[in-house]
């Protein structure tokens, strides 16, 4: 491990709910690691499974996928989907060798600010105390 | 078996003789007698050359995608299923990939079938010849005559086998045969490898994936798989790159696998075929064991008219806290 390695998350948000809170955090001066690099997508359901592998394979070391509370989807239903395919996803994913803390489902609303830098906080702390991933990483 | 083969081939003729099956998908003698392999006989005449015995089991619902789509339109593609084509079969059927008019199914009640490297190592050369009976197995070399316990000869897949007769047919071979697992505990192996540390895990799958030529046996026999665009093949997002680095070979068998959940049939052909025995039903029944645990099915293989993953329900549970490792 090098010196000045700092965990690389990358974080799929929901622009309904989570970006936005991620926004609030932000608007309201919330301090939280900068290890977090955030996709803005339309829903949490656009996230495809295999995003996530692609995130591994391409150096992150941690994945969040951030969607709106159940029953709060912009589209009613996106986040329920959600809800079934990462179920089995995340469950896959370590099952093939990746570290639970390494890849997480969170609900986060556009009020919730503060949760968020939280999340991202304490993601960044498991992960510091794991180390960089080398699991599925392409070599360059 | 020997009687079914001779039925088989009455149905095959009688099913010609009506005129309306232009193919029979079946059987043939392989190079060796242990290896049958798949056939697709046009004309009465050749319906002699279709062989049906305890070594012929390679999967051929998928098949019929091909045959469907050369059909005449009012003509029928006959086919040969044991239970697990059958699943198959009905796979494709809710998938819409074919429809029940166009078939005529050919079930065979399966005892189970020999696996042909299995009864190599135990005769010492490959068998001619083989009676699968109630407990037992009664293997034939050009020398001898053996007989061996289920467990030790049948394939893996037939020995967790719990539908061995096709649950939609149009003529039965034998007798339909109503049994559960022999082995009890179908996810034994799924378990022991829940068992280990992430890292050991992870190195497990590296060797596997290691041993893969990426030739898409799996993905191309199995009849949950019939996208007519794949993601595996698209060059623009390109989801995989041609290269086989551990890396690519992650990414290929975690899609492969997770597009098949909720709708794997647990056919075993994808393994059956994998030239170089990458244990690809360890990932599939993965996904099985889930879907039954999380959306409480009680047996998550069997096709039907919806899936797990294109559902929901308000009240389902988040999969990814408790033991997966998250609050």
């Amino acid at each position: 491990m090098s010196v000045d390695w700092k965990p690389k998350i990358v974080g799929f948000a929901c622009r309904w709910c989570a970006y936005a809170g991620a926004d609030l955090a932000g608007t309201s001066r919330m301090k939280y690691p900068p290890s977090i690099r955030l996709v803005r997508i339309p829903c949490s359901c656009r996230v495809d499974p295999s995003f996530v592998v692609r995130a591994f394979q391409r150096g992150a070391d941690g994945v969040l996928v951030a969607g709106c509370h159940p029953g709060d989807c912009h589209y009613t239903t996106g986040n329920y989907l959600t809800r079934r395919r990462f179920s089995l996803a995340k469950r896959f994913i370590q099952y093939m060798g990746i570290e639970p803390e390494r890849f997480r489902v969170e609900w986060v609303s556009a009020a919730e600010g503060g949760r968020f830098a939280g999340l991202v906080e304490e993601m960044t702390e498991d992960i510091r105390k794991l180390g960089p991933n080398r699991k599925m990483r392409e070599r360059l | 078996m020997r009687q079914l083969q001779k039925q088989l081939r009455q149905e095959a003729e009688d099913a010609f003789a009506d005129g309306h099956v232009e193919v029979f998908i079946g059987y043939q003698e392989g190079f060796e007698r242990a290896r049958p392999v798949p056939v697709f006989v046009r004309d009465r005449e050749s319906v002699q050359e279709m062989v049906l015995n305890e070594f012929s089991g390679v999967s051929l619902s998928k098949y019929l995608l091909r045959e469907a789509e050369r059909a005449q339109e009012d003509a029928s593609i006959g086919i040969v299923a044991r239970g697990c084509d059958g699943l198959g079969i009905e796979r494709l059927l809710y998938d819409q990939c074919i429809s029940r008019e166009q078939l005529y199914i050919v079930g065979v009640g399966c005892p189970g079938v020999v696996d042909p490297e299995k009864a190599a190592q135990l005769c010492g050369e490959i068998p001619v010849a083989a009676e699968v009976e109630k407990q037992q197995v009664v293997l034939q070399t050009s020398s001898e005559e053996l007989t061996v316990a289920k467990e030790e000869v049948l394939r893996d897949k037939c020995l967790k086998c719990d539908d061995p007769t096709p649950r939609i047919y149009d003529a039965l071979l034998g007798e339909e045969i109503q049994r559960g697992p022999v082995r009890q505990n179908r996810f034994d192996g799924v378990e022991q490898l829940e068992a280990v540390s992430d890292d050991e895990r992870y190195e497990f799958w590296v060797r596997q994936f290691d041993r893969c030529l990426r030739c898409f046996a799996c993905r191309n026999v199995c009849p949950a798989c019939s996208c007519v665009t794949c993601s595996l093949e698209e060059e623009e997002p390109q989801w995989l790159k041609r290269s086989t680095s551990s890396s690519e070979q992650f990414m290929f068998h975690f899609t492969r696998a997770y597009h098949v959940a909720g709708r794997c049939v647990s056919c075993g052909a994808c393994e059956e075929v994998c030239p170089v025995g990458v244990p690809l039903m360890l990932l599939n029944e993965k996904l099985l064991k889930d879907v039954g645990e999380l959306f409480e099915e009680p047996s998550p293989h069997l096709p039907s008219e919806t899936e797990p993953l294109g559902e929901f329900s308000y009240d389902d549970p988040e999969g990814w806290r408790g033991e997966a490792g998250q609050s």
